[in-house]
């Protein structure tokens, strides 16, 4: 066995920072989420060649030591505390902004870090007319600097040699010996609490405690015990950010002062074409115009292109579950397998196809640049409401199915308007609520048409869009204001160059998000419609003596019904659909509704095979359906069952019920527990139970 | 002048921009005083603006424009 050692790789956002960690470690890499919080944790690891282990934390993108996000705050804890006993740091920063992203590697090199920079995309710099001389940069430094490009396949940039990333790997240990400059020190910030810390901590690092006391809020209790003294003394802010204001500006003069050595551009090479893309992509008119058809483009991808993957594997599961159950023996066993894990896998399964393509597009917009400039074009319109620019893509895509919306809403990088957008985006009609819309709209809403052109089925249809759309919006508005944030909303936004994306990269983030769904929220997904199968195939009594009570039953009462019908009826879900009758009887529905709602849970268009099974209708025929349901009467009162009050109620309850525990199952990998997924069911289920009393007891 | 009387095509110099009430962010992207910066446009809907400072683009929200002094450069 070899040394180990551990690496924090660290940078500007927008670096190819991601990139330079996929190229050094390959595939080798874990995902996970910090505690709490939804920022995630990714580690990789490589073998230099001496046999050395390297494993290697890929921290959020950060612009300073200083935090303004929830991000930024997990730099700042992993670094200063270093409860992962980090022996090193990698610092990326990008050729065409190394002015701003050394401020970063100087505050590293202060808290007293073994350093090494690399900096990025040095294939650029022939064409932006840039040359960096890196001994002298290394000599200033007083560390190991590279040049390399995550963008080539093996790493090399225009100088030969020199951008190979197995070079960079080889020459990490190097970085243990440098003798790394200081700044912070020098820097004679005159302040009586700075004296005090300098006095009363003569061994520890001063800018690790000057941290320590500037961002102390960041720490909480974390720090209680060790740095006591630095807690009790006084913190007016305005005197502390006046000191961080002068740290700022004293390294912009320290790297000036280097960048004026080392650092040349000849601007006559420059093409200067981001600005010319810029003035298309963000002009006024052609702008959005074209970013609307970029997102048509998206939505019709996951909502049609996607649909013929799906039917495969929906026919491959079908298939394997009907040989499987010639092959068996006829058993509980064999029926768990089929009915309970197989289609639960299947159910799993089928997101795939609209997750991969809709993270094959965000991968793809987000390395070409495109995704700064969707927050640029559409804040304006967000912002009042609490949301991200970048909402916009979650919003659009909940059309087509939540799963993936949720799960794309990660690109958001503040925590309180990812999670706000996480939230309100199942309120958006998914494409699951169709076929339950279709079928009650047809059997309530006449079929006529108003003022001769508009049907009014097709009205009613939009209009449950928008309702939808609006209160998703306005849900959005209210959690804004009762979601607490640390962070005052400022809108600072770098917008990157353009460029070719990277396939490797593409590709990359669309494996891990596949992986973290299909392994994540697809075991509660499994676990989920195995519990309902159990529920919906077992019973008491009088499920599992089904066929002698029906034969009772209808000899008395001579009413037709067929022994599936009866046994859903006596299962125990049947039975829990029947004891929640009287909450759900304001509402307007019988017990048979009842058990329709339950089982949609699996998926919301469950609701109509549901109803087909309980009015002995086979094979889900549409036509079948419509004229048994249309004719059905309650027993009691003689009336027919579905009155216009009852499919307006029930189209309510359908736009803003909480019914999908798919869609429950992502919220909670993506925000890491169970509490907004619980909060968000009662929320959105409240809404649609209090509609819909209301619709029913005004129309009945 | 203040940041928000620049004209669109116009650059200036960065004179007065550690006020209080800016976030430390808006320094450490660059811009800090004697930095030139270039008003490149308007967001469609109107805000945020579109600068270039140094050799960082980057879109701000109306709420720091309006806080930040430059220096109209000639020509």
């Amino acid at each position: 066995m070899g040394k180990q050692i551990k690496l924090a790789l660290v940078g500007n956002p927008n670096t190819g920072k991601t990139s330079l960690f996929n190229k050094l470690t390959g595939l080798h890499k874990k995902i996970g989420n910090y505690p709490g919080i939804t920022v995630s944790r990714v580690v990789g690891n490589f073998l230099l060649d001496d046999g050395t282990a390297i494993e290697i934390i890929d921290l959020p993108g950060t612009y300073s030591l200083h935090p303004s996000s929830k991000d930024e705050e997990v730099v700042l804890r992993e670094l200063i505390l270093n409860k992962e006993k980090i022996d090193g740091v990698l610092v990326v920063a990008d050729v065409n902004n190394l002015k701003r992203n050394l401020i970063l590697l100087t505050e590293l090199q202060d808290v007293g870090f073994s350093v090494m920079l690399a900096i990025n995309m040095c294939d650029e710099m022939q064409r932006k007319g840039i040359e960096i001389d890196t001994d002298k940069l290394q000599e200033l430094l007083g560390i190991p600097v590279m040049l390399v490009s995550a963008k080539h396949s093996r790493g090399d940039g225009m100088h030969q040699g020199k951008g190979k990333i197995h070079q960079m790997r080889e020459r990490i240990p190097e970085m243990f010996k440098a003798k790394s400059r200081k700044y912070f020190e020098n820097y004679r910030l005159t302040d009586t609490n700075i004296d005090f810390i300098k006095d009363n901590f003569p061994k520890t690092n001063l800018y690790k405690l000057f941290l320590i006391y500037s961002e102390q809020d960041k720490f909480n209790k974390l720090i209680a015990q060790d740095y006591k003294e630095i807690l009790e003394l006084p913190f007016e802010e305005s005197t502390v950010k006046k000191l961080l204001q002068k740290e700022v500006i004293k390294r912009y003069q320290d790297i000036n002062s280097i960048l004026k050595k080392i650092y040349k551009i000849d601007k006559s090479n420059a093409t200067g074409l981001t600005g010319k893309i810029d003035k298309i992509l963000l002009h006024k008119f052609w702008g959005l115009l074209i970013f609307f058809m970029i997102m048509a483009v998206v939505f019709q991808s996951i909502f049609s292109f996607a649909s013929v993957p799906m039917e495969w594997i929906d026919a491959f599961f079908s298939d394997a579950s009907v040989f499987l159950k010639s092959n068996f023996p006829d058993n509980q066993l064999t029926a768990l397998l089929t009915d309970g894990i197989l289609s639960g896998i299947a159910g799993v399964l089928m997101f795939v196809p609209q997750i991969t393509i809709l993270f094959l597009f965000i991968a793809l917009l987000e390395e070409m640049g495109y995704m700064s400039r969707i927050v640029f074009l559409m804040d304006r319109i967000m912002q009042p409401f609490g949301l991200s620019g970048k909402s916009v893509v979650p919003l659009l895509s909940g059309t087509a199915c939540a799963v993936p919306a949720i799960m794309s809403a990660r690109t958001i990088g503040n925590a309180k308007e990812r999670l706000i957008t996480m939230l309100v985006t199942p309120l958006i009609t998914c494409s699951a609520r169709l076929p339950v819309y279709s079928i009650i709209i047809s059997l309530v809403i006449p079929k006529t048409d108003l003022f001769g052109f508009m049907n009014i089925q097709g009205l009613v249809l939009l209009g449950l869009y928008f309702l939808g759309f609006f209160a998703a919006i306005f849900s959005a508005y209210i959690l804004s204001k009762i979601i607490k944030s640390n962070y005052k909303r400022f809108f600072i936004l770098e917008m990157p160059e353009y460029k070719l994306p990277i396939v490797r990269n593409v590709y990359i983030t669309v494996w891990d998000n596949l992986k973290a769904f299909v392994f994540g929220a697809g075991k509660i997904i499994v676990a989920f419609s195995i519990i309902l199968w159990f529920l919906a195939t077992h019973g008491g009594e009088k499920f599992v003596h089904a066929d002698q009570y029906l034969q009772q039953e209808q000899a008395q009462e001579s009413k037709p019904m067929d022994l599936s019908s009866y046994k859903l009826e006596h299962s125990y879900l049947g039975v829990t659909g029947k004891s929640i009758e009287p909450a759900i009887r304001p509402l307007g529905y019988d017990w048979k509704i009842g058990i329709a709602l339950l089982t949609s849970f699996a998926a919301r268009e469950v609701f109509v095979s549901t109803l087909s099974t309980i009015y002995s209708v086979g094979d889900d025929n549409d036509q079948l359906l419509k004229d048994r349901i249309a004719s059905e009467r309650n027993v009691v009162t003689g009336e027919k069952t579905f009155t216009f009050a009852v499919g307006i109620s029930l189209l309510l309850f359908y736009v803003f019920a909480m019914q999908c525990f798919s869609t429950l199952a992502v919220l909670k990998k993506e925000t890491g527990s169970w509490k907004w997924p619980t909060f968000v069911f009662f929320y959105m289920t409240g809404i649609a139970y209090m509609t819909a009393f209301f619709a029913y007891q005004v129309l009945k | 002048m203040n940041l928000n009387n620049l004209k669109i095509g116009q650059e200036a110099t960065i004179i007065h921009c550690n006020d209080g009430k800016l976030p430390l962010k808006l320094m450490e992207m660059g811009c800090v005083t004697g930095e030139r910066i270039f008003f490149i446009g308007k967001a469609p809907f109107g805000t945020p603006y579109y600068y270039k400072i140094g050799d960082t683009r980057i879109a701000l929200g109306i709420e720091i424009v309006n806080e930040i002094e430059v220096d109209l450069l000639d020509g």
